[in-house]
């Protein structure tokens, strides 16, 4: 396994938006407390959790690996994407790294707007970024043997 | 001039490393240092998402010193 690197708990200061990184498992309902607020009437959640089977074979575990840094720069990144098309109040996005078993959360995407729709399209908007722009990857191990999952380039040009 | 190149997951392992500090020549661009770690380290980067200081770059651009330089395969987070 790659070398995990220390948590990052980020919050930006300007918009409350928080950016969390870590290999401690996520807790859906801790992470909705951080976000849910009177102000926005709206909080739409969406939480990635470990699929076994996965392509009809047994998943033992991953191991996910990630440029923490870039995570956190591109989860910053994601947010002021959403901001720009709806009106949002806060932004979470969570992923974690290191050994997830079938049934763990690996990440979490919620927001909060005044309005349900903004809520609901920023959050299914938010994970669909996320999975494009977050440097992060996954060495599935199964039943079958143990892989490198295929991955998505829309972030940008390869070599 | 000098810029640090990260390497990750697939590309990590066939390099047996993750992190190489290089001295270039002056305006190297982001393929040049794919195409100096394929040299030194054998390992071959086509395919990458090439990012410099934390943000997506095209191969082409150009560097100035100092920064960091990192050759992602495709991204499979969530």
């Amino acid at each position: 396994m790659a070398e995990v690197p220390p948590p990052a708990n980020v919050t930006a200061a300007e918009t409350g938006d928080i950016f969390l990184v870590s290999t401690e498992p996520i807790e859906p309902g801790a992470l909705q407390a951080r976000v849910v607020d009177p102000t926005w009437g709206g909080l739409a959640s969406f939480f990635g959790v470990v699929r076994s089977p996965n392509r009809g074979v047994i998943v033992h575990h991953i191991d996910y690996e990630g440029y923490q840094e870039m995570i956190v720069t591109q989860m910053r990144q994601v947010a002021t994407a959403l901001r720009a098309e709806a009106d949002l109040g806060r932004i979470l996005i969570a992923h974690r790294l290191g050994r997830l078993v079938p049934g763990d959360v690996s990440i979490a995407v919620v927001v909060a707007s005044p309005h349900r729709s903004d809520a609901l399209t920023a959050c299914h908007r938010g994970i669909d970024l996320s999975k494009e722009l977050l440097p992060v990857w996954k060495y599935e191990v199964g039943a079958d043997g143990s892989n490198w999952v295929a991955g998505s380039s829309r972030a940008s040009q390869p070599l | 001039m000098k810029v640090t190149a990260l390497l990750f997951a697939q590309f990590r392992v066939a390099a047996g490393r993750n992190r190489i500090e290089l001295e270039l020549p002056p305006k190297a661009t982001v393929r040049g240092v794919a195409d100096r770690l394929e040299t030194d380290l054998d390992v071959d980067l086509s395919g990458a998402l090439c990012a410099v200081d934390e943000r997506f770059s095209d191969p082409d651009a150009p560097l100035c010193g100092g920064e960091t330089v990192a050759f992602l395969p495709p991204v499979s987070g969530g």
